[in-house]
């Protein structure tokens, strides 16, 4: 039995140090995914805290046909997505009644995401990439943040997305043509600016 | 270099720069934040059980359900109540309207000597 199984049946029984063993083992990876997403830290530790609260609560629904982390990786992406759904329903709303007089929360739109885990000669470079990767469609951002950010393999990406191999490198291999379409634009007006 | 080539240099520059990202670093405290949030969530489920009772429709509903069920159980003690009238032998009516008739263990402690 390795690891992962034994925490799971911890977790089944209701053993609360076999919850904190996996919250310990998989933090890193679901905050660092979730913060991939949606960049910004807050969100992702808002995130982090649903997607644990989650495993908590269904564990009992995990089959183990998937490894662990790919069950908890599943859950982090569903998760961040619903999040940002929620955030721009929230930002529509809010437009909404400002139109109509009513007092909007304030909300603060950050000009570029810096991850904190980049080197600081690129993070110029980098900022510019996250930027043009909230222009991608969701699945092709799922898949080029889980392979470049989380350095997934694109069997374990297909896993993850419940999709075929090849559908996955058809998602990479379009990301990265619109990536290239959209940093084009951003760089040619850019120079054409200076 | 001409505009082009630097457009792909920087294109390239920048799909380049996630590479060799380091991990963000988890803000502390978070199995205390994830276990204040699942208390939380356990309270919420009785929040929802009381905001689902008290929708119009499911209070409405049950309380619709409960007169049926008086009505019902009303009436079928009504059925069940009926008078069935039966036939008793003419004696036994008039020693239960005599006068004389002893009733109470206090008519038959003080029956007067015949």
């Amino acid at each position: 039995m390795n690891q992962s199984e034994v925490l799971v049946n911890q977790l089944k029984q209701g053993n609360q140090s076999g919850f904190t063993a996996l919250v310990d083992l998989y933090q890193d990876m679901v905050y660092n995914t979730a913060l991939s997403i949606v960049q910004n830290v807050d969100d992702a530790d808002d995130i982090a805290q649903e997607v644990f609260v989650q495993v908590y609560l269904s564990v009992n629904t995990f089959k183990g046909e998937s490894k662990l982390s790919t069950w908890i990786y599943r859950i982090t992406v569903t998760k961040a997505l619903d999040h940002e759904k929620k955030k721009k329903r929230k930002k529509r709303f809010g437009f909404i009644q400002s139109l109509f007089g009513g007092e909007a929360e304030e909300h603060h739109h950050p000009v570029e995401f810096e991850h904190p885990g980049v080197q600081l000669e690129k993070k110029e470079r980098a900022a510019e990439l996250f930027k043009a990767l909230k222009k991608l469609p969701d699945k092709q951002r799922i898949a080029f943040t889980l392979h470049k950010l989380e350095g997934l393999s694109n069997q374990e990406i297909a896993e993850i997305m419940n999709t075929s191999l090849y559908a996955v490198e058809s998602l990479m291999g379009r990301a990265k043509s619109n990536l290239k379409k959209i940093l084009y634009n951003y760089y040619s007006e850019k120079i054409s600016d200076q | 270099m001409n505009k082009r080539d630097k457009i792909n240099d920087l294109i390239e520059q920048a799909l380049t720069s996630a590479d060799g990202v380091e991990r963000a670093v988890v803000k502390p405290f978070l199995l205390t934040r994830i276990n204040a949030r699942l208390n939380q969530s356990k309270e919420t489920i009785w929040e929802k059980a009381s905001w689902f009772i008290g929708r119009p429709s499911v209070a409405f509903s049950g309380l619709a359900m409960l007169i049926l069920i008086n009505v019902t159980v009303i009436l079928f003690n009504q059925s069940e109540a009926a008078p069935v009238a039966t036939e008793q032998p003419a004696q036994e009516n008039m020693d239960d309207f005599s006068y004389t008739a002893v009733s109470t263990i206090y008519d038959f402690e003080n029956a007067e000597p015949q």
